[in-house]
């Protein structure tokens, strides 16, 4: 304690309010990171199963699809905070704090992800999913046994990458009041001049990118060609 | 014999395929795939068909299970009707149910890469309700069939190609199809894979009565395996049947170019174009020369230079052995008095050899 008093005083000075920053960037990440696995995975299976050559071709969902993914991805992250307001004060009943930040985050990052998704899904040989289809496999059988499968650590890529980014949104929906490292680093940093406390804020962000990408490296390593937990049969 | 009795005695038809139509169409137009395709599997037979890229081939074996939707015509397969373009045909459920019947194996193997040996065997076992007693009983009964038992828990990519092909066979016989179909199954495959994969092939046609359909582009495979054989050109099958007929008496151009490139007699036209067979114009005759079953044992050749008094040189020569017969072709130079030469070749005709004077 004394060490870092001497590295870094202010920061030790408002530890309650870096403590509380560093609880809500978690909230954050994790909330809207885990809302938008699930809402990305699906859209991301649904574009690659309703394309033209899909297992399940559909002009009409593929297209709407498309075009709304193309069209949030297309939107800065900043604007599209100022833009959601209205919206997420009429879901979620605030548009401040941690609470009225996930909605817009999940905004910012589904399309992202959803088109990680697409490619890490068209990495699927084309051949595995027919061979499928020969033997018998329905839709449902062929995105969980064949795409979904097969696509794994690309998918753990993909999610490191979109996690990653995830991180950099959070901090700026931090700008509007959402709190976190990044409102923490501005207002006591930045606002009141303390230098200790942007550099150890950059260190903690690089430290979480740096696990966070040794992590997703070493499983998807892990799962390429085995599954992470080698089955053993007689 | 009641009729009934001879139809089972003749085999049934386990694939029947009438006036199958398929085009694709792209921005550049359209290209025909297949074009009025008709053919008749028998039960229990390994079919050949062969042609080059772009024949239409592989889309024909696609549109047997359906992979690829036919623009009309009809298919049915042991008795049951998977397509009629003037009827009812498959879908959905049904679908897949009698896809299950069956099975397909491909140039590129296609197993799942993150799924062990056992697993990828497993595949079409699992979700219907079998116990996992059931389902391991019977993987272990086809590797046994593929002779891979000791690579139950080996990833595709600790094995090689032939070993892969293996249990990609294994994995397509699991829910005991009464149809193998396969698609370029040994043309990605060094030839001493591709010989054993063959022999596995033969051997479950054998075992267990399959009917097997092979597409290839290599007429060493149809000559090594299959018993009746179909030739496919631009969209249409442009000669059938036996594959010794086909052999001994190739019909169409592109079947007798086919027929050349899995025989050193095939090498005669290079040798022609270049000059390297010489002889006497005057006195002698390039002749092509077919033994069939009926002669190939025969010495004939020593027989008709002693019997007429001419001398042969004998170019090039092979002997194949076909699933039904030996076949022998021979390219030999027939040099004597004119007379003799062409109560040689009458000779060799009456003797069941067939003769084509080549110049």
């Amino acid at each position: 304690m004394e060490w870092l008093k001497s590295i870094a005083p202010n920061l030790v000075a408002y530890s309650k309010n870096f403590i509380e920053s560093c609880e809500q960037t978690f909230q954050m990440l994790l909330l809207s990171g885990i809302i938008s696995f699930a809402i990305g995975l699906l859209l991301g299976v649904i574009l690659t199963i309703t394309k033209k050559d899909g297992i399940k071709p559909n002009a009409v969902i593929f297209h709407v699809l498309d075009i709304i993914v193309s069209f949030f991805r297309a939107i800065p992250f900043l604007i599209l905070l100022i833009f959601l307001i209205p919206l997420t004060r009429s879901v979620v009943g605030t548009a401040i704090g941690v609470k009225g930040a996930i909605l817009p985050l999940v905004f910012g990052c589904v399309p992202f992800f959803t088109r990680q998704v697409q490619a890490a899904l068209a990495g699927v040989d084309p051949g595995k999913v027919e061979a499928a289809k020969s033997m018998g496999s329905g839709t449902v059988g062929i995105i969980f046994r064949v795409y979904l499968h097969e696509a794994v650590p690309d998918l753990i890529r993909v999610t490191v990458i979109t996690a990653i980014s995830l991180i950099g949104l959070t901090t700026m929906a931090g700008a509007v009041g959402a709190g976190g490292i990044g409102a923490f680093a501005i207002n006591f940093g930045q606002g009141l001049n303390h230098t200790d406390i942007i550099y150890v804020c950059v260190a903690l962000l690089l430290i979480i990118v740096v696990l966070l990408q040794g992590i997703g490296d070493a499983l998807a390593k892990n799962t390429t060609n085995k599954t992470l937990v080698n089955k053993k049969y007689k | 014999m009641r009729a009934e009795n001879a139809l089972l005695f003749f085999g049934k038809n386990m694939i029947e395929i009438r006036n199958l139509n398929k085009t694709f169409k792209d921005k550049n137009g359209e290209v025909v795939a297949v074009k009025d395709v008709n053919l008749k599997i028998n039960d229990g037979e390994i079919y050949g068909i062969i042609g080059y890229s772009g024949a239409g081939k592989s889309t024909l074996i696609r549109l047997i299970n359906l992979l690829e939707k036919p623009d009309s015509g009809y298919i049915s397969i042991n008795g049951q009707v998977i397509y009629d373009s003037e009827g009812e045909t498959l879908k959905g459920r049904e679908l897949n149910l009698a896809r299950k019947g069956i099975g397909m194996i491909f140039q590129s193997f296609n197993l799942l890469d993150r799924s062990n040996v056992y697993d990828n065997i497993a595949y079409p076992l699992k979700y219907t309700g079998k116990s996992k007693e059931e389902i391991t009983s019977r993987v272990k009964e086809l590797l046994e069939l593929i002779g891979l038992e000791d690579k139950i828990n080996a990833y595709p990519s600790q094995l090689s190609g032939g070993q892969k092909q293996r249990v990609a066979i294994a994995r397509a016989l699991a829910s005991n199809p009464s149809v193998l179909l396969s698609d370029e199954a040994t043309s990605a495959l060094d030839p001493d894979a591709t010989e054993s994969i063959l022999n596995l092939l033969q051997e479950l046609n054998e075992k267990l009565h399959l009917t097997i359909v092979i597409i290839t582009h290599e007429m060493s495979v149809i000559k090594r395996i299959c018993e009746r054989v179909s030739v496919m050109e631009n969209g249409e099958v442009v000669e059938e049947g036996d594959v010794y007929q086909i052999f001994a008496n190739p019909q169409q151009p592109i079947t007798k170019k086919f027929i050349n490139s899995a025989s050193p007699v095939g090498k005669l036209e290079q040798l022609l174009k270049d000059n390297a067979i010489t002889y006497d114009n005057e006195k002698g005759k390039l002749v092509k020369l077919t033994f069939g079953k009926d002669s190939v044992g025969d010495a004939i050749i020593s027989e008709i230079s002693r019997k007429f008094n001419v001398n042969l040189n004998i170019v090039l020569a092979n002997v194949d052995n076909l699933r039904e017969g030996t076949l022998g072709n021979m390219v030999a130079v027939i040099s004597g008095e004119e007379e003799k030469v062409k109560e040689t070749i009458e000779y060799l005709e009456s003797n069941f050899v067939r003769v084509e004077v080549i110049k």
